[in-house]
């Protein structure tokens, strides 16, 4: 069953002379329980993407096309009832703690307002179901860490306490923007094995966005990859990770150095830069890294096409349509 | 026979924590606590550890940015030995540079990238004029797939990977014999990274450098060095080459650190693995230091501060191999 679906949603951006399209015509569904990663490098449009969907993008941000949660259009809705929605039934993870709490509070009383806020509970009904949460997320001695404030937490504790923050009002979708990007290994480990938990015993649906293929690949059940704001490739993990069609999904997985790459080997790397919005044109994004353009691409946007059942791709390369443009010119 | 170019002798770096109105110190924090290490030239070492386990600190040590509160950091140059902790001639303290994680502040936002890079030239006069300083920096970035005409900018102009490749110039310039990597890609997305490792790899050949690689990253530790160093707390648990640490490692810690690696490719199997909470630098455990989160801990660990010692060609600081050398079988991911 959908939980969300989001069709054409595209972002703009106004700056002072013009205006960049930073997220353009992105379409894709969370099922229930599911998992959907969405995986791209620094400036494609990961974060936008996820505060458009809790209404969350500066003022400066135009947004157009349609988010289904539960049917309704989160666009559409009025303040009041997005702010029902907000924190109660989607809620997010930041990498950040700190943009999540506030230091001058303690963390039980920032646990107790988000349910007053939604939940019509007394302060021992939202104490106790607090430190039920701390607790589950393996923080240790919750009773007295609830009289704690954000910076008596260490690292790997605060991100859990975000996490459980997260999840205190039961949540039907749980958005995490890198959540473990600057952690060690370790405490990274910790935080996705929690993430994965919980995920499943409650049959949570996620959207979880990272720049790490690996921790992508253990986590997601489909990934998105990301380019300048456009979706260059979705499907399951196999698909897109193990089986992937897009000459940028493949260079990104062949530039990642593995414990068993040999030091002789030189690392795949794609040549040049990823271009600001500014110098995207009418083509395919991709043109000028591409190892396999073709002169189609130069000046046709390709689309996303389904290449096997459940596995998206657009890529001229593997496009059957190809050969139906080529005649038109 | 290797030669030998930077022996670390027993290094210990404390910092005071000072609290109150006169700052009275009330203990220290162990950032390096009694290190040896020996590298050879052209032998490139990542060390590898959690956060706060002192990689940063061993690396300012090691350029003298630091002073050792005990031990020695002894450097050769051209035959002759020197004390990093020392005043050093300026041709000898430029030889060993050190490259930061973070590429935006690493250079002076007001400055030209050129009045950055001239600086330590001029220091030293290594030309006989401008012209040929900037021909010179000019070819530098143009071999780090820059171009001449970014002498002329200012750091903000550039993205996170370009900024990198600047401070590598910067560093390269000075016709170092070692440079000193402090995560120079920890901040960069994946595809810069490959550009920026490759860099560094092709640098190294043609300048004939010997590399101090620090990283969390435990691939990268493995691309970039011949040798592995793990620290943890202050100390070094197990050093060996990079394969062989990788292929086996004996101390639980470095176990653990690689049961967590998540890999692209590889099967993630659902195994809880115990992580605990690494404990206050400052309250530090008696004997061995990992003991609180290790789950081979015995009695012995508690008493006594396992030193390095051999283990099937690999250093272990480990009571499980110490005492009796008997192979005791060990859960190995
Ligand atoms: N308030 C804003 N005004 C103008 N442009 C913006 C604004 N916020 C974001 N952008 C632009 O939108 C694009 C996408 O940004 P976003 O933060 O979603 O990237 P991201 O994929 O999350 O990157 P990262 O991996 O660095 O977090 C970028 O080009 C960014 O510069
Ligand atoms: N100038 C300083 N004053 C006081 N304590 C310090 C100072 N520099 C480092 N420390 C402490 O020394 C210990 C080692 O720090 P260091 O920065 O070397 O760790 P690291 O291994 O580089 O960690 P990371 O992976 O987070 O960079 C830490 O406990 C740190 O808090
Ligand atoms: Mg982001
Ligand atoms: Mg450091």
């Amino acid at each position: 069953m959908t939980l969300l679906e989001i069709k054409n949603l595209t972002i703009t951006f106004k700056t002072s002379n013009d205006s960049l399209i930073a997220v353009d015509n992105v379409s894709f569904h969370v099922d229930k329980g599911e998992t959907v990663g969405i995986v791209g490098e620094t400036g494609s449009g990961k974060t936008i993407t996820s505060l458009s969907i809790m209404r969350l993008l500066p003022s400066n941000a135009k947004v157009s096309g349609e988010i289904f949660f539960n049917g309704k259009d989160l666009l559409k809705i009025s303040e009041k009832e997005m702010d029902e929605i907000r924190g109660k039934k989607i809620s997010m993870i930041f990498q950040e703690p700190m943009t999540a709490f506030d230091p001058l509070y303690t963390i039980g009383d920032q646990f107790s307002e988000v349910l007053f806020k939604h939940e019509n509970v007394s302060k021992l009904e939202a104490k106790k179901r607090s430190i039920e949460m701390l607790k589950l997320v393996g923080i240790p001695e919750p009773e007295k860490r609830f009289y704690q404030y954000p910076h008596e937490y260490s690292g790997g504790m605060i991100q859990r306490a975000m996490i459980a923050l997260a999840l205190l009002t039961n949540p039907e979708l749980v958005i995490a923007d890198e959540p473990t990007t600057g952690l060690d290994v370790t405490i990274q480990m910790q935080v996705l094995n929690l993430i994965k938990r919980i995920q499943r015993s409650s049959n949570l649906s996620m959207i979880f966005i990272t720049h790490d293929l690996g921790v992508i690949s253990k986590m997601a059940n489909r990934i998105i990859v990301l380019y300048l704001g456009k979706i260059f490739e979705v499907g399951s993990v196999k698909d897109v990770i193990f089986s992937s069609v897009h000459p940028y999904t493949k260079g990104l997985i062949a530039s990642v150095p593995t414990l068993k790459t040999s030091k002789s080997q030189k690392l795949y790397s794609i040549p040049g830069n990823v271009p600001s919005l500014k110098e995207i044109k009418s083509g395919c994004r991709f043109y000028s890294r591409c190892p396999v353009r073709m002169d189609i691409c130069k000046d046709n946007d390709p689309k996303l096409f389904e290449y096997t059942p459940g596995h998206f791709v657009s890529c001229w390369a593997v496009d059957p349509n190809r050969n139906l443009v080529n005649t038109y010119e | 026979m290797n030669e030998n170019i930077i022996k670390i002798d027993n290094l210990k770096v404390y910092f005071p924590i000072r609290r109150g109105i006169f700052l009275q110190t009330f203990g220290y924090i162990k950032a390096i606590d009694g290190i040896n290490i020996e590298i050879n030239k052209n032998q490139d070492i990542s060390v590898v550890g959690e956060s706060g386990s002192g990689k940063t600190t061993l690396g300012k040590s090691m350029v003298g940015l630091i002073k050792p509160t005990g031990g020695k950091i002894l450097y050769n140059f051209n035959g002759k030995t020197f004390d990093m902790s020392k005043q050093l001639p300026i041709d000898v303290r430029q030889s060993i540079q050190m490259i930061f994680q973070d590429p935006f502040s690493s250079l002076n936002p007001r400055l030209k990238i050129i009045d950055t890079l001239k600086e330590p030239l001029e220091i030293r006069k290594l030309f006989r004029s401008k012209k040929e300083m900037i021909d010179y920096l000019g070819e530098l970035l143009e071999k780090v797939g820059l171009k001449r005409e970014h002498l002329y900018r200012y750091p903000h102009e550039f993205s996170g990977g370009q900024r990198q490749r600047i401070s590598i110039v910067r560093a390269i310039s000075m016709k170092p014999n070692v440079i000193v990597l402090d995560e120079p890609t920890s901040s960069l997305d994946v595809s810069v990274q490959s550009q920026v490792l490759n860099l560094l790899q092709d640098i190294k050949k043609e300048y004939n450098l010997t590399y101090v690689f620090i990283t969390h990253n435990i691939s990268v530790a493995k691309y970039m060095g011949q040798k592995i160093i793990v620290m943890y707390l202050g100390k070094i648990v197990e050093i060996n080459d990079a394969d062989k640490l990788i292929e086996k490692p004996f101390h639980p810690y470095t176990q653990l650190l690689l049961s967590t690696v998540v890999e692209i490719k590889s099967e993630h199997a659902e195994k809880e693995v115990k992580i605990g909470e690494p404990p206050s630098p400052v309250n530090i455990p008696s004997g061995c230091r990992f003991r609180t989160r290790c789950p081979f801990a015995m009695e012995i660990c508690a008493k006594k501060d396992p030193p390095l010692s051999d283990h099937e060609g690999s250093l272990v600081a480990c009571h499980l191999y110490s005492n009796q050398k008997k192979e005791i079988s060990v859960n190995n991911s």
